[in-house]
């Protein structure tokens, strides 16, 4: 996954990605199989109208950016068959990864007293899930 | 910047000073311009209009250092030959001298470097960024030999681009030229708009294009240091455009489907565009909406969108 630009004041899939980007890519999760051009724009274009060539330069943008694939078909004239490359778990922990692994790497000690602070002001699920891999962290240590 | 200051500094001392040269050039300037605008819809008539504006720029230039070296050998030269110090005049002539000589160089280098190298080398590694698939489609093919059989040229190679951005392209590489398109624009283009497109390229290769672009790049490089050519250049691109898409309609009969085919092209978003900026293109999207249309090598989609419904009411 190549990650261009984060827009910070955005946010979901908007966060990392463009509008039109966000809602094809989201639609393409739900259509779940691999699908040509012509028959995704029109399931596009039931949310929001958008030309052929729209959805086509979209789509490659996204598969530049390594977040969908596509094949080539010859059959009924060349065009491609495009598909999701990860899930949408997939594509989130990516971006965390991503942004967080860039904060740690140039801002470490700031980053983690940052999580240690904002973590533990007052919500409770999340200190769990926290204290849980903290645990599981210690135990590998030990051993 | 400083080539502008000089450019200035002849404009000025030439119009207050004993030359008729720039008053000469000025007029030709002015002339130009109102028959480009008045050949508005003459499309070959404007690229003869510029290109001759090029001509005269270049004659001018030519005589400009001529006259002064010889007013310079005549008039001055017990002055330098005392030694007693530069005058306005010499350093001016001197000046305009370098200039012409630079400008020749290095417009003979880039015609030696485009005609002898570029043009001979093959499509894969002219574009190393494009992957192209083989081969073409086979309707695709027959396209291509039936508009090049209409428009009597000879049929140009064809080259499918692994890419889903809706291009397509024509080079003059290995001696040939080929045409290029994108598997985006297969999928996303009826037959009739793909064919309008193809026409579109062929018209390029019928109008002899890449004579006349290479003429005006040439001319541009040799007047670097003329403002005017930075606008002249770009103009006789955007007119092989137009003209090239009213070739097209002849071609296929009616504009229509090149009409639906750009008015597709400019629904999508302005976005990258597949191929470099260098080429004859009939959707090279035109990324940026710059404030300076006129220094863009491509036409606003949407005004030869007009043009073309202009020549269907016509």
């Amino acid at each position: 996954m190549k990650l261009q630009a984060l827009h910070p004041h955005r946010r979901d899939l908007r966060f990392v990605l463009g509008d039109l980007e966000s809602i094809v890519l989201r639609q393409l999760w739900e259509t779940g199989k691999p699908i040509s051009v012509k028959d995704f724009q029109a399931i596009v274009t039931e949310r929001r109208p958008v030309a052929v060539t729209t959805v086509a330069t979209t789509l490659d943008r996204l598969y530049r950016k390594g977040l969908v694939s596509r094949e080539l078909v010859r059959e009924g004239g060349p065009h491609y068959l495009y598909r999701p490359r990860m899930t949408e778990e997939e594509f989130r922990y990516a971006v965390v990864d991503d942004v967080m692994g860039a904060l740690l790497e140039s801002f470490n000690d700031v980053t983690v007293a940052y999580l240690a602070q904002k973590i533990g002001a007052g919500r409770p699920e999340e200190l769990r899930v926290l204290s849980k891999s903290l645990n599981k962290l210690r135990r590998r240590g030990s051993t | 910047m400083n080539l502008i200051f000089v450019y200035l500094v002849f404009l000025v001392s030439v119009v207050i000073g004993p030359s008729q040269l720039a008053k000469w050039s000025l007029l030709v300037t002015a002339v130009g311009l109102t028959a480009t605008f008045a050949l508005k819809r003459s499309f070959q008539g404007r690229t003869m209009v510029l290109l001759g504006m090029l001509g005269v720029m270049l004659a001018e230039s030519l005589l400009f250092v001529g006259v002064s070296s010889y007013i310079d050998m005549l008039g001055r030269a017990p002055a330098h030959v005392g030694g007693t110090s530069w005058d306005y005049f010499s350093v001016l002539h001197a000046v305009n001298l370098g200039v012409v000589l630079i400008g020749g160089v290095a417009a003979v280098c880039a015609g030696l470097f485009i005609g002898l190298k570029k043009t001979r080398i093959g499509m894969s590694k002219m574009f190393p960024q494009l992957q192209f698939l083989e081969p073409a489609p086979v309707h695709v093919n027959e396209t291509v030999e039936r508009l090049a059989c209409l428009a009597g040229v000879a049929s140009p190679n064809v080259s499918l681009v692994d890419s889903g951005v809706p291009s397509a392209f024509t080079v003059w590489a290995n001696r040939k030229y080929s045409v290029a398109l994108s598997v985006g624009l297969l999928e996303s283009l009826d037959d009739k708009e793909v064919e309008a497109c193809l026409a579109h390229e062929i018209s390029h290769i019928k109008n002899g294009d890449f004579t006349v672009r290479f003429l005006a790049t040439l001319a541009k490089i040799a007047l670097f240091a003329k403002p005017l050519s930075y606008f002249i250049e770009p103009a006789v691109y955007r007119a092989r455009e137009f003209l090239a898409d009213r070739t097209a309609a002849q071609l296929i009969g009616g504009p229509d489907s090149l009409i639906s085919a750009l008015s597709k092209l400019k629904d999508s978003d302005s976005v990258v565009a597949a191929a470099p900026q260098d080429l004859m293109s009939v959707c090279n999207l035109s990324g940026g909406k710059s404030m300076f249309r006129i220094l863009d090598k491509q036409p606003d989609l949407t005004a030869r969108i007009e043009t073309l419904q202009e020549m269907k009411r016509a």
